[in-house]
């Protein structure tokens, strides 16, 4: 089932042309990843899937992003309700500083929750791996904990405010093994209950977690593809020298 | 980015698995000659040859385990060491069909044989002539040259059944040929097993070009 779904779309930052007709799709309960050199329009795109762009000055954005059948490009789309449904977790862990119970706490009172918030945070602590570590410190400031803790802190803050679907850009680039084998763990969790979309530069990792793979090049999408074929057996030669690091 | 000792590795792996099918190549065709002849010292040789591919082949799954957990293949390069892993096992069984027919040889060196040795013979040529296509199909990644070897492999199945009927005759013939035509029976069936490795062999060329493992 599709959740969403990008059509004939086109990105400039300023003249330069960073994403080309890029067409595909979103499947719900999935794992997405991109995958593709560096300045490729990978993480580019993934901005566009809760339109981050627009926060960028000088972009300028063609073609259409359905979530639900519904563009999200549209000039009636609310964008702060678009990014509580689309969540982001970045590179670098950025925790508030503030103790851990408010950084799960602040996203659903802005938008209004007041009631069951205790309860609330154990729930996404216990959804993002996370709670039998800080169970007892949750007063505590976010800053201290870990780097891999931190980055499963932001997870468990973008889960408070209930998304559809989590877009990770990066989020393994600056944890170390463990923590990244539990991150990729608690991804094929999520995607029981989400829609995921990876950016990753780790090529075995989108192989382990992710049941679709999009390989990028140059702002182009030069296969979209299960990721078992594309590991395996690519469609597109290019996408073979990339992944075999012929190329790159 | 390149990646140059993996290339090295990957060419390495192939070189070392060639020169393996072609030692078992040729001891497959002086097991048959040294049966042809009754050549002891010639069996003897294939016998005393045959550890040599074993121990290579040890060596070469080993360095193909190493470089699979070193360098994380994917696509065509995984199916590269695939491809060999499966190559030297059907490469190794091929000394040990060697090694069994060297053997049979030995077994029966005194014997006048109960029948001109003619399908045999020729099965074993279509055999080599399949390993030779075999390993150069891999050894050039060419999935057309390697399709060659199957019309090759009913030859020999043809061979095998006539052969088969042939020696039962000689049994029901004089009980006291039982012995030799089961050998001669253990021959023609290792040798219709070569063609059938070298068949795989050839078959796995076409899945490292193609990616299409039906026709394994």
């Amino acid at each position: 089932m599709v959740k969403m779904e990008v059509h004939d779309l086109n990105l400039w930052y300023g003249s330069f042309h960073a994403l080309k007709d890029i067409n595909m799709k979103v499947y719900k309960h999935k794992v997405t990843a991109f995958i593709g050199p560096s300045g490729c329009g990978k993480s580019t795109l993934i901005r566009c899937l809760n339109r981050m762009n627009d926060l960028i000055s000088n972009v300028h954005v063609e073609g259409r992003v359905l979530l639900d059948d519904k563009n999200i490009y549209d000039k009636d789309i609310d964008v702060v309700n678009l990014r509580k449904r689309v969540g982001m977790v970045f590179q670098k862990p950025n925790p508030f500083p503030m103790s851990i119970h408010e950084n799960i706490t602040y996203g659903p009172k802005l938008h209004g929750k007041k009631k069951g918030l205790d309860e609330l945070v154990e729930e996404k602590l216990k959804d993002a791996a996370l709670w039998s570590e800080v169970k007892d410190i949750l007063g505590q400031n976010a800053m201290d904990l870990s780097g891999g803790q931190q980055q499963r802190l932001c997870i468990a803050r973008c889960l408070a405010v209930e998304p559809d679907v989590i877009l990770f850009d990066e989020p393994c680039s600056a944890l170390d093994p463990i923590s990244t084998g539990k991150i990729e763990d608690l991804i094929n969790e999520l995607k029981r209950h989400y829609t995921i979309v990876i950016v990753t530069h780790n090529m075995q990792q989108a192989a382990r977690i992710s049941d679709y793979t999009g390989y990028f090049y140059l702002g182009e999408l030069k296969e979209f593809n299960k990721t078992k074929k594309i590991f395996t057996n690519p469609d597109n030669p290019e996408t073979e020298r990339y992944i075999t690091g012929k190329f790159g | 980015m390149t990646r140059n000792k993996f290339e090295q590795q990957l060419a390495e792996i192939k070189r070392r698995l060639l020169s393996m099918g072609s030692l078992s190549e040729e001891l497959i065709g002086q097991s048959v000659q040294s049966l042809k002849d009754q050549d002891v010292e010639l069996a003897k040789k294939v016998i005393a040859s045959d550890k040599q591919i074993d121990r290579e082949y040890v060596n070469i799954e080993k360095k193909i385990m190493r470089t699979i957990a070193m360098q994380a293949p994917v696509a065509g390069d995984l199916r590269l060491l695939l491809t060999a892993l499966k190559n030297a096992t059907d490469i190794e069984r091929l000394g040990d069909y060697a090694k069994d027919i060297a053997e049979i040889t030995l077994r029966h060196k005194d014997e006048e044989y109960i029948t001109k040795l003619i399908n045999i013979p020729r099965m074993n040529e279509i055999a080599l002539n399949m390993i030779q296509i075999s390993l150069e199909s891999f050894e050039t990644e060419d999935a057309d040259m390697a399709r060659q070897v199957h019309p090759l492999d009913d030859e020999v199945d043809s061979l095998y059944d006539r052969t088969f009927r042939l020696l039962t005759t000689y049994i029901l013939e004089n009980p006291k040929n039982i012995s030799q035509a089961f050998s001669l029976m253990l021959v023609a069936r290792h040798l219709e097993r070569v063609a059938d490795h070298a068949l795989n062999i050839a078959n796995r060329t076409i899945y490292l070009k193609e990616g299409d493992i039906q026709y394994i």
